[in-house]
């Protein structure tokens, strides 16, 4: 069976391989370092998803204009 | 007062005899065992580096004689032979019987030199029954024996020779030593080791014994960047090439190379004139000094790291494998084991030497610059991650039950079989629940899951650190490798309650990924769930209902529309209703979706059902576009013959997957005949082929509308416009609603389903009063939870990396498909 690497950690970018013994396929991370790195960016609120702008804050014309 | 006598250097007994060494050999080789026995070895050896060092000697050779003895040689200069004018003596015997004698205890002979303790060559004469020296000096051959120390002749003049240098063999003491034997294994690392910290030496090792032959020749032109590479020869480097740093400050020499790999751990080798300092020391400490401070300025000024959370030196050392190597002329050695060096000076002048020649390196090489300092920072990161860890369980313990945090609302149950814990979005929603709920086994945490981006005005979705904190310490577990325990936790089910709304599925999305990647035990074993709370209220007449998804508001509508309706055909030939009419329109809709499916890959409908006319009622498996022209086939075998005939007529296979058969034509075009000629690149056959996998429920479907008298003709009926209306749906109160084919016939019922009901959509969990709150979502006789499985939470990290992604485009485009999408989560 080909082992070779076929995901990549969120954190550091490098590849790895779930085929490698005492991995499955829903290893997130190459490392458990990499796994306390990615708890590091939970606890610093590194981890956002762009939400909607503002109404309260965002001016009009950023707005979709269609009357 | 009496005058004291005095007390000077003529008062001083000097025992400097070497019946001192064989009284307490452990004084001067360090122990009488392995270590001791081997040492006497690496004295010999010294000498020969030192004449290396000085620049006389280029090879030197260790040998395990057959008898157990050792002989180390070399091609120095030879110890001198002439008369020691002190002594009176030749001088290589007075370097083999007097302790502290020798080149090496004068500065200006060897600048520095190597000798763990400094001891000489003649404690290892002491220390044998047997010793004999040979030197090849000023012309001629000398030798001399030994037994214990005791010279058992005078140096003795052999034949000519132009040769140089010296060999000394001997045989370690039985009486002294525990053993005699040595390991091949142990002198050669250590040889290894002085090959490398002195680039162009030879040394050669080999063993004579009875059934242990073996040899080893160790010489690295390449010295400490050979040694480097040879230490991280199966590990994946950062940087290609070996850092390499040399100079000498004054009488300091210092040398370092240094590389980082993709590991995690700090791989250090030091040492002082060649000897090892396993324990570092101030060229240790210079060096690591040096490397945090240079990375750290460095990364500043290159924007690399903000703020003050710059990466320790234990960071910067992840993944490290560096050598240093000094050279000094007087080392002071510190510790128990006399294995640091304690030289202050050396510390600075190391320093100064990495912290130059590393600047100059990271600003001609800022790739490998900003790989390193990536590494450092989420060394960094991760250091205080598992810091933050231990503080919420130590907290936790600390303060005991007592220290939920006060946003959670807790059951008064601590029966964990029988309790849940609610993560509501928003804190209305959250207080609607803490009413409605069933307070003795129903917990509630509002999220707010939400925060103003003022930069950018805008509300972005995101759990910040508190509520991580507070979900870690409701749930008890504890977080990270070391204090995760899926024992503690307080209850057997979590339930992530959000809206039906884009934010909610974002925030929905952040939870899943969250304990998919920290907490997957707790998905493992079956403790997480979605709730699923309504996205509609229905009225129609006295009937209400919640209704959870989109399919299920479409099968509402079809039974509200179906009830008390009846079918009839033009000139009321036939009418149609209850049962029959609803397997009908269930038939109906089976042959929408099929036709959508058909229309997406440019199949013709009406052919298709024209064909399964054909066929008896049977759907075909097989659709084929081969030259404009159409065909289905029923059977594989039907289309297998069709596809040969087509192959007989062009004269070759048909490869029918388009890659494959692009790859094939690619390939053909590359290969070389033995003439040189190559085949004529054929392009792939035009040969399109849709397989069609649910022929069986279309036969079905087709078979259903049979039963009830219909047939699939019509579903394409038109009309002229001056035709009266084919199929009328009447409705129990007399409507009429006319239809041009069954075609309509789903949506005219749905469309008479719609009629008078009162629909309210439920945008978010906090439009909902606690009651009914508790009645659509959380009661657990009602309510529809799902349970979250790994490949959900596996789907969600997915989802969640395209959207911390910076790739716009899929990412906009999944947000659109998958924003509402909740159908992937089974119960």
């Amino acid at each position: 069976m080909d082992a070779g690497p076929n995901r990549t950690c969120p954190i550091c970018k490098s590849r790895f391989s779930i085929e490698e013994p005492g991995r499955d396929r829903f290893d997130v991370f190459c490392s458990g370092r990499c796994k306390m790195a990615d708890l590091g960016h939970w606890f610093t609120d590194a981890y956002r998803i762009d939400g909607k702008p503002d109404p309260d804050s965002a001016p009009d014309s950023d707005f979709d204009q269609r009357a | 007062m009496e005058k004291p006598s005095s007390y000077d250097a003529k008062n001083i007994k000097v025992l400097e005899g070497l019946e001192a060494v064989r009284k307490r050999p452990a004084m001067y080789i360090g122990d009488v065992y392995a270590s001791g026995l081997h040492h006497l070895v690496y004295e010999a050896v010294d000498n020969s580096i030192d004449e290396a060092l000085a620049g006389y000697c280029n090879n030197i050779s260790v040998k395990i004689n057959a008898d157990g003895s050792v002989t180390v040689s070399d091609d120095g200069r030879g110890i001198p032979v002439d008369m020691h004018s002190e002594a009176n003596k030749p001088a290589v015997e007075v370097i083999l019987t007097t302790l502290h004698a020798g080149g090496k205890f004068d500065k200006d002979t060897y600048k520095v030199s190597g000798g763990l303790h400094g001891v000489g060559i003649s404690v290892v004469n002491a220390l044998s029954t047997r010793l004999e020296v040979e030197v090849w000096r000023d012309g001629y051959e000398w030798h001399q024996v030994f037994e214990r120390g005791e010279r058992q002749c005078d140096l003795e003049r052999r034949g000519k020779t132009k040769l140089t240098g010296t060999k000394v063999t001997f045989l370690p003491d039985a009486e002294i030593f525990d053993e005699i034997i040595f390991s091949y294994d142990t002198l050669a690392t250590r040889l290894r080791e002085l090959a490398y910290l002195n680039p162009g030496i030879r040394i050669k090792i080999s063993d004579e014994r009875e059934g242990k032959e073996r040899e080893d020749d160790y010489h690295f032109e390449g010295g400490l960047i050979a040694f480097v590479e040879s230490m991280n020869e199966n590990k994946t480097p950062l940087n290609k090439d070996v850092i390499y740093l040399s100079k000498e400050i004054e009488s300091t020499s210092v040398e370092l190379a240094f590389q980082y790999n993709d590991g995690f751990s700090e791989t250090a080798y030091s040492y002082v004139n060649n000897i090892r300092t396993p324990d570092g020391g101030t060229h240790v400490a210079g060096f690591r000094a040096a490397l945090t401070r240079t990375f750290n300025t460095y990364a500043k000024r290159s924007n690399l790291l903000k703020g003050d959370d710059a990466p320790s030196g234990e960071d910067f050392r992840e993944g490290l494998t560096y050598v240093i190597s000094v050279k000094i002329p007087e080392p002071q050695f510190e510790g128990q084991t006399k294995s640091k060096l304690g030289n202050r000076d050396v510390q600075s002048s190391v320093e100064s030497i990495v912290g130059e020649g590393l600047a100059v390196y990271l600003e001609e090489n800022p790739g490998v610059a900003k790989t390193i300092v990536m590494k450092a920072k989420l060394a960094a990161e991760a250091r205080e991650a598992a810091r933050k860890a231990r503080d919420i369980v130590k907290r936790k313990g600390a303060l005991a039950s007592g220290s939920l945090p006060g946003k959670l609302a807790d059951c008064s149950s601590r029966d964990f079989d029988k309790t849940e814990l609610y993560l509501v979005e928003g804190d209305s929603a959250g207080g609607s629940a803490k009413t409605g709920r069933e307070r003795e086994f129903q917990a509630i945490l509002p999220l707010k899951g939400k925060i103003l981006n003022v930069e950018k005005a805008r509300i972005d979705k995101m759990l910040n650190h508190t509520e991580i904190r507070t979900i870690i310490t409701a749930l008890g577990t504890g977080i990270g490798a070391d204090d995760f325990d899926i024992s503690k936790l307080r209850y057997s089910k979590i339930i992530i309650m959000t809206d039906a709304d884009v934010d909610g599925s974002h925030i929905r999305t952040l939870l899943l990924t969250f304990f998919f990647r920290q907490m997957r035990e707790l998905i493992e074993a079956g403790y997480l769930y979605v709730a699923m709370p309504p996205l509609y209220r229905v009225k129609k007449g006295k009937s209400e209902q919640y209704i959870h998804t989109d399919t299920e508001m479409r099968e509402w509508t079809l039974r509200m529309g179906l009830d008390g309706t009846a079918l009839e055909t033009a000139g009321e030939e036939k009418t149609v209703d209850g049962d029959a009419l609803e397997e009908l329109a269930r038939a109906a809709t089976k042959l929408t979706d099929l036709e959508r499916s058909l229309l997406k890959r440019g199949v013709s409908t009406q052919a298709f059902a024209a064909a399964t006319e054909e066929n008896g009622g049977k759907a075909p498996t097989y659709f084929v576009r081969y030259e404009g022209e159409e065909h289905f086939f029923a059977t594989h075998d039907d289309f297998k013959a069709y596809r040969e005939k087509v192959e007989a007529e062009i004269g070759r296979p048909i490869t029918l997957d388009a890659e494959a058969a692009e790859k094939e034509a690619e390939e053909a075009a590359e290969n070389e005949n033995e003439d040189g000629t190559t085949e004529e690149a054929l392009p792939p056959v035009d040969f399109e082929v849709i397989e069609f996998f649910n022929h069986r429920e279309i036969t079905e479907a087709v078979e259903r509308i049979s039963k009830v008298g219909f047939s699939w003709n019509q579903f394409f009926l038109t009309r002229e416009w001056t035709d009266p209306e084919p199929f009328r749906l009447v409705t129990k109160s007399g409507e009429v609603t006319p239809i041009e084919n069954l075609g309509g016939l789903v949506g005219g019922l749905r469309k008479i389903g719609q009629k008078g009901i009162d629909v309210q959509r439920y945008k978010g969990l906090g439009e909902m009063n606690p009651d009914q709150l508790w009645e659509t979502t959380m009661d657990p006789a009602r309510r529809i939870i799902l349970r979250v499985r790994m490949e959900d939470a596996a789907a969600a990290d997915n989802m969640f990396t395209i959207l911390m992604g910076e790739h716009v485009e899929p990412r906009k485009e999944f947000i659109e498909r998958h924003a509402l999408e909740v159908k992937n989560l089974d119960v």
